[in-house]
């Protein structure tokens, strides 16, 4: 089943793409302003970056469609701060220091995932499994949900993004790109 | 929700909109916590408005078309290759390369966010992060290169990679043609964003 609002992949009626010739990054100061604001909130590390994705999802169908993407970044980190109460925190130590700003430190790499290997190796034929509308952080998109595919390449072990945006204990998982055709993916159409 | 895609707060000619306001009142609250230094804002939109961008995947691409040993260590592993053109960090600490060649055109998206490589490209086009990307690159590639005035031959196999999870994908379009003689640099500037995303050809 759909995961949410933003499982958008296969879903009709959008219309065409439309780029914007010679876009500018930020289209007025308050996206630039929410964009720095979130990542200088995340230094503190008080949540994972999956509980952030999370929270976005969360956001009602109808207005998650309607609004623009800083419009949803915004909307996910006040509830964040009031849900975490960290809104309402006043740490000890001081925040982000300018100085200390670089891509490397803007998001640190991901906690080390040691893990067993998988049980699958490249080129098995896999089914992928459904997700019920559960309201929790799930990564398989709808469109691919109980399909056939075949492991296309491993990609090695990595915390299990439903249970940490749920604050649930570790837990490690290998991860694979699993190859689709379009026929089983959307039948005889694509 | 108010749509303000045309702000003009920044020169006082109109009042700030709604989201200006509450993004200054969320600013102003967060700065008196000591949850945030402003200065440290101002330089985390820098980098990523400024400093970081497609200028850097199109080096990496101009090396890999003149360095097959680059090539083959960017296709093998392109966090670390990457890294010896010093870049990297968030949102690319598992890069994989996708080759475009004569059969096979590569297209990315992530339908569920915005997942994009942002050491090697900056942050994400508006168009990337729509509703109509995100819907259609997985169902229907071929019309999405469409609206982009790219006619993809049907003989060409194309894939469509769907970043769900923690790995981002940098497309390595193919080397035009006569450009042989062209310097490293000169190669570079030939290299387009949309083409490191599969959504044009060079």
């Amino acid at each position: 089943m759909k995961l949410g609002p933003h499982d958008l992949g296969g879903e009709i009626g959008f219309g065409p793409v439309r780029p914007e010739p010679d876009e500018p990054v930020f289209h007025a100061d308050w996206e630039r302003r929410v964009f720095g604001i979130t990542l200088a909130v995340a230094h503190w590390r008080r949540w994972p970056l999956d509980a952030a994705r999370h929270q976005r999802e969360l956001i009602a169908p109808a207005e998650y469609l309607e609004m623009t993407y800083y419009e949803r970044w915004f909307a996910g980190l006040t509830a964040l701060l009031n849900k975490t109460g960290f809104i309402d925190e006043r740490p000890s130590e001081p925040p982000l220091r300018a100085d200390a700003v670089s891509p490397q430190r803007i998001r640190a790499a991901p906690p080390k995932a040691d893990g067993k290997p998988g049980r699958f190796k490249v080129g098995d034929a896999v089914r992928t499994r459904t997700f019920a509308d559960d309201g929790h952080h799930h990564r398989l998109p709808d469109y691919a949900q109980a399909k056939a595919g075949v492991i296309a390449a491993l990609r090695g072990p990595h915390l299990l993004p439903d249970d940490s945006a749920a604050g649930l204990p570790r837990n490690v998982q290998a991860l694979y790109s699993v190859r689709f055709s379009a026929r089983a993916l959307w039948g005889g159409q694509a | 929700m108010a749509h303000d895609h045309h702000d003009h707060d920044e020169h006082g000619q109109h009042p700030p909109s709604d989201m200006a306001l509450r993004v200054k009142a969320l600013e102003t609250l967060l700065t008196d916590q000591g949850l945030i230094d402003p200065a440290a804002v101002d330089a985390i939109i820098d980098t990523y408005e400024h400093k970081v961008g497609p200028r850097n995947g199109a080096r990496v691409v101009a090396r890999a078309w003149t360095d097959p040993a680059f090539k083959q260590r960017l296709l093998a592993d392109g966090t670390a290759a990457i890294g010896e053109l010093g870049y990297g960090g968030a949102e690319g600490y598992q890069l994989v390369v996708v080759e475009n060649t004569p059969q096979v055109h590569n297209l990315v998206v992530c339908t569920l966010c915005s997942c994009y490589p942002w050491p090697v490209l900056g942050l994400p086009p508006s168009w990337y992060k729509s509703n109509e990307y995100r819907s259609r690159a997985v169902v229907d590639p071929r019309g999405v290169l469409k609206d982009f005035g790219v006619d993809m031959p049907q003989e060409i196999e194309m894939r469509v990679w769907d970043s769900t999870a923690e790995v981002r994908y940098l497309v390595l379009p193919q080397r035009p043609e006569g450009t042989e003689s062209l310097s490293e640099d000169d190669l570079a500037n030939l290299v387009t964003r949309d083409a490191m995303i599969g959504a044009a050809r060079l």
